[in-house]
């Protein structure tokens, strides 16, 4: 429990200071990948809920501290999409002759949760004032955000997965029979 | 997943904290902006962050750079092919501005030609074919009898700044004509060269030179010079009257010379003032018949 929080502590502090510093350097196309909503995703599937709230209220609010946003902003998006993330996706009934649902798949709902960590900014901001013009801000950075989440997803769930190893995966432990 | 309803309740209960949580430091943040507390976390959270962002930046910086000369490169190639196209689409617009300016340099020209005819009908057309091989020297004209076109009628063509003789029509229909022109061999024209009244012979093409006019019969006596204006004479007598009026202009003398075999006359080489292998319009004189 303590090392998970520990773990999860550098993660956020390393992928919020890599998704502040580094990331919006490398975009071709503006609107840099959300790599706090990797994390987030990551840990809602193969951590639970609560962890992927708190890194996602934690990663938020160093988001925002940086880039001197509202403070508590992205921390609601993010804990939004923990929460919805970690309900729905682990929502699948157990095949037969299986303990458990077999677990989901990362790639897809790390799609989901970009678009909605996307979105939910979009509303965020529109709530509090800001009237962007919808076109620019889908093509510059919608949709390239989405874009490039997605694709850094190929290389950072992989890596995350490895740091929170689900547990036992009991789907592939056959029912026993009983007489 | 089984859960038992204590962990259900936890799980809600620290999402609604940090619901609220964000909700909180989100009103908060609206209401001070920059200044107060929570502008004051930012500026901590901040200066906690920077050396680590420094460093992050830093340790980055060649793949950012390598990213950025990949995608200048990739950007140049783009301009290059921008401008390759640009370049292309000037080129066309330019041979076409310059056909266009041509045209209307040429029409412009047979406008003045046509009022220098004086009572002399004409009708403008302009040329459908050109005789593919070295066989035949013909045009095609888009025009015929229905325009007033008749055998025999003169065709001039535009040139720089006038017009010039191209040859007679042979043969038409309602909506065509066919021209032959002064470079075919049997065809003669009666021409003189401009003033010199007594310079007054027939024009044909010469025989062995590709685009070359001969005036011939022209006595050894009458002087004519290089660069003399060779124009039609348009006799007219009791019975004969010639298909071209005078005064038509058909060439520049280039060279004069005596005749070999009868030793009375000049043969006079004229060069064309019309250009026999790019004629597009032309006009039909409709003389007095």
């Amino acid at each position: 429990m303590i090392l998970d929080g520990v773990k999860i502590g550098l993660c956020v502090f390393v992928l919020a200071i890599l998704e502040v510093a580094a990331t919006p350097q490398l975009t071709p196309f503006g609107g840099g990948p959300d790599l706090i909503i990797i994390l987030v995703v990551a840990l809602a599937l193969w951590r639970g809920m609560e962890a992927a709230a708190i890194a996602g209220f934690a990663g938020g609010l160093l988001l925002d501290a940086m880039t001197f946003e509202h403070l508590g902003m992205q921390s609601l998006v993010y804990v939004g999409c923990a929460w919805a993330i970690a309900t729905y996706a682990n929502r699948r009934e157990a095949g037969p002759g299986m303990l458990e649902p077999p677990p989901p798949r990362a790639l897809p709902w790390l799609v989901i949760g970009a678009t909605a960590a996307q979105f939910g900014n979009l509303v965020m901001h529109v709530l509090l004032g800001d009237h962007p013009a919808a076109g620019i801000l889908f093509w510059h950075q919608i949709a390239p955000a989405i874009l490039q989440t997605t694709l850094l997803g190929l290389l950072f769930l992989p890596l995350l997965r490895r740091i929170f190893r689900p547990s036992q995966a009991l789907s592939r432990v056959p029912r026993i029979a009983t007489a | 997943m089984l859960l038992s309803k204590n962990r259900i309740i936890r799980r809600r209960a620290v999402v609604g904290l940090l619901l609220a949580a964000s909700l909180t430091l989100l009103t908060l943040s609206f209401r001070q902006g920059s200044s107060g507390l929570v502008g004051e976390i930012q500026r901590d959270a901040v200066s906690v962050t920077a050396p680590f962002a420094t460093i992050a930046h830093r340790v980055t910086r060649p793949a950012v750079d390598a990213w950025n000369w990949g995608s200048g490169l990739a950007s140049a190639h783009d301009s290059t092919e921008k401008l390759k196209h640009l370049q292309a689409r000037y080129g066309a617009l330019q041979v076409q501005s310059q056909q266009n300016a041509d045209e209307v340099a040429r029409l412009k020209a047979l406008l003045h030609f046509r009022s220098t005819l004086g009572e002399t009908k004409s009708v403008a057309g302009q040329v459908l074919e050109q005789s593919p091989t070295a066989y035949q020297n013909t045009i095609t004209i888009d025009i015929g009898t229905s325009a007033g076109v008749a055998v025999n009628d003169p065709v001039v063509a535009p040139t720089e700044d006038s017009g010039a003789l191209v040859g007679k029509v042979v043969q038409v229909t309602p909506g065509q004509a066919v021209v032959t022109l002064l470079l075919d061999p049997q065809n003669y024209v009666t021409a003189g060269v401009q003033g010199e009244p007594n310079a007054v012979g027939l024009i044909k093409a010469a025989s062995g030179q590709v685009g070359i006019l001969s005036l011939e019969l022209i006595p050894n006596a009458v002087h004519v010079g290089e660069n003399d204006v060779v124009t039609t004479a348009g006799f007219k007598t009791d019975r004969l009257a010639s298909y071209y009026p005078p005064g038509i202009p058909i060439g520049r003398v280039t060279s004069v010379s005596g005749n070999d075999t009868t030793g009375d006359t000049k043969v006079i080489q004229v060069t064309p003032f019309a250009d026999f292998r790019n004629i597009t319009d032309v006009l039909v004189l409709e003389p007095k018949r």
